[in-house]
């Protein structure tokens, strides 16, 4: 696997200012259960960045008893891990990092910025919305991401917004801009 | 305060808050939920009203902390003070239209409960469990 470059799921509250250390921390080991599913410690996924693939490889702690206990809810660790593991590829494919987490209904979205930008407000950046298959074949990722393209140009979000679908059994993570700016009211 | 320091505030008792929702620790979440929910509210009063894209997603924050912090009056006000400015961006004014709905179908069930009607569901609880971040 030399010369791949690594997918960057460890310290990640360090590059990225939007996620707490302890949230960080959780995701990454969320990430750590899910990636342990169904695989070992490092293995190489593909990272599709708008239908251009590269490989890269993913390394993580295998999980003891007492983490695979604590992440039993599936869905949680699949969120979580998904989290991780999308902000990282967005990371490593576009330089950016997350730089504000803003809450939704029943969630948060995170906004992403180019590593190192003076931010003083949340008008110029993108939003990222994650989503997690932790079975699911790639068909099943690739799916997941038209579905959010399908949504966005349908007009359900004005938001200029990349998607990121982690398929942690497909070793998979699906990048796309969801659509350019659209002028507001 | 700048609008940047309080939302910064805000950030980290809605993440600490959503970690204590994954731990089970529920009156704890709704407690930093509702410490988020006002230093979103104070943060918005501190932003230029021509930021409109970022008055839109601090509008829809503030709203959305308050019904995890299960303050529904507070959501319902916060939504509706912002539904009320003009300038704010459609995406904004979907998403608060929609937790007005969710707001008004939680008094509904709580009433229908109250008057031993219906049942209620502690997952569809605000401040309970949520989505995907």
């Amino acid at each position: 696997m030399a010369g791949k470059p690594s997918l960057p799921i460890h310290d990640m509250a360090q590059r990225h200012h939007g996620l707490t250390e302890a949230l960080a921390n959780a995701q990454t080991e969320a990430a750590g259960v899910c990636l342990a599913r169904h695989h070992r410690s490092p293995i190489d996924f593909d990272l599709d960045r708008s239908g251009k693939r590269s490989a890269v490889v993913v390394a993580w702690q295998p999980p003891d008893e007492p983490t695979v206990g604590a992440w039993a809810n599936d869905n949680d660790a699949t969120e979580w891990g998904a989290c991780a593991c999308a902000l990282a590829a967005v990371e490593l494919a576009d330089g950016m990092v997350a730089v504000r987490r803003a809450e939704t209904k029943t969630g948060a979205d995170y906004y992403i910025a180019p590593q190192g930008s003076l931010m003083q407000d949340l008008e110029d950046w993108l939003r990222l919305e994650v989503s997690g298959v932790d079975a699911g074949p790639e068909s099943t990722v690739n799916r997941r991401l038209k579905d959010k393209l399908a949504q966005a140009a349908a007009g359900r979000s004005n938001l200029p917004a990349m998607a990121g679908v982690v398929g942690f059994k497909a070793r998979l993570i699906a990048l796309a801009d969801l659509l350019a700016d659209v002028p507001d009211s | 305060m700048s609008w940047i320091t309080l939302h910064r505030l805000s950030e980290q008792a809605a993440s600490e808050a959503q970690l204590a929702l994954l731990q089970g620790r529920h009156a704890e979440a709704r407690d930093l939920y509702a410490q988020a929910a006002d230093a979103e509210d104070k943060a918005l009063h501190a932003l230029d009203p021509s930021k409109t894209r970022t008055i839109g997603i601090s509008a829809v924050s503030a709203a959305s902390l308050y019904y995890k912090a299960a303050n529904l009056a507070r959501a319902e006000e916060v939504a509706g003070h912002w539904l009320g400015f003009g300038s704010l961006p459609s995406f904004a004014r979907e998403q608060l239209r929609g937790l007005l709905q969710s707001i008004q179908a939680e008094k509904k069930q709580t009433m229908e409960v109250a008057e031993g009607r219906g049942e209620y569901s502690v997952e569809k609880a605000p401040g309970g469990k949520e989505g995907a971040p």
